[in-house]
């Protein structure tokens, strides 16, 4: 659910997800995992509360 | 004061949660001078659409100030991207909010709030994809391409533009 704001009507509208066919397509399913990264992110320890 | 991730908390919102504590959490932030009544307007939208159940909120706050120091929260939901007529999972990035007095320009931390709350959603989003088939986490840049500090700032945690004519950002989680 994500919105931006339309600056013609002065208002919130919602936006949705492309959808993607061909080298697009195939150019973001074939990328790289950046699995360097995401293991340092994995690895911070965040203090996470309950509601 | 140099601030790290440990002086921070994240606390995950109920549906129940977002509607009664609504209007005190969004009339507790401060926001951009300009670009005030826009953030409060998709904020006050954001809290609607968790109240029913279709984004889920955390709020981020900061342990060294008072107890109502929150300092920023992100949504997140549950969606798809759509390749070749496949739909992949995803989880979408609703929406990233930093109290303005805590914003990176005037902030003097080491570490952004911003930069919290995305390695938290990364975080959040590649443990789900331990239980539960993801592929990538996406986002669309408040502002757009002419944003372009905010889209350097998601470049560096690794989000790539969908396509050049698109504003939407991916990273590809597995």
């Amino acid at each position: 659910m994500v919105y931006v704001y339309n600056e013609k009507n002065q208002k919130i509208q919602l936006v949705k997800v492309p959808t993607l066919k061909g080298e697009d397509a195939n150019r973001i399913e074939n990328a790289q995992v950046p699995k360097s990264f995401l293991n340092s992110v994995l690895k911070m320890k965040l203090n996470i509360v309950s509601a | 004061m140099l601030s790290s991730i440990s002086n921070y908390s994240f606390k995950q919102l109920s549906s129940q949660s977002c509607k009664k504590s609504k209007n005190i959490i969004v009339d507790s932030f401060s926001y951009h001078p300009f670009r005030g009544t826009r953030e409060k307007e998709i904020l006050v939208q954001t809290f609607a659409d968790a109240y029913l159940g279709n984004t889920k909120i955390t709020l981020i706050s900061d342990n060294r100030k008072d107890k109502n120091s929150k300092v920023g929260l992100i949504a997140l939901s549950n969606g798809s991207l759509e390749l070749n007529g496949k739909a992949l999972p995803a989880i979408i990035i609703d929406y990233v909010f930093v109290n303005y007095d805590s914003r990176g320009e005037n902030s003097n931390e080491d570490i952004k709030v911003s930069q919290m709350l995305l390695y938290y959603a990364i975080q959040q989003a590649l443990e789900i994809s331990k239980i539960v088939g993801l592929r990538y986490l996406i986002l669309r840049p408040d502002g757009g391409k002419e944003n372009e500090k905010l889209v350097s700032f998601y470049e560096s945690m690794e989000f790539r533009y969908m396509t050049d004519k698109h504003e939407w950002m991916y990273l590809k989680l597995t």
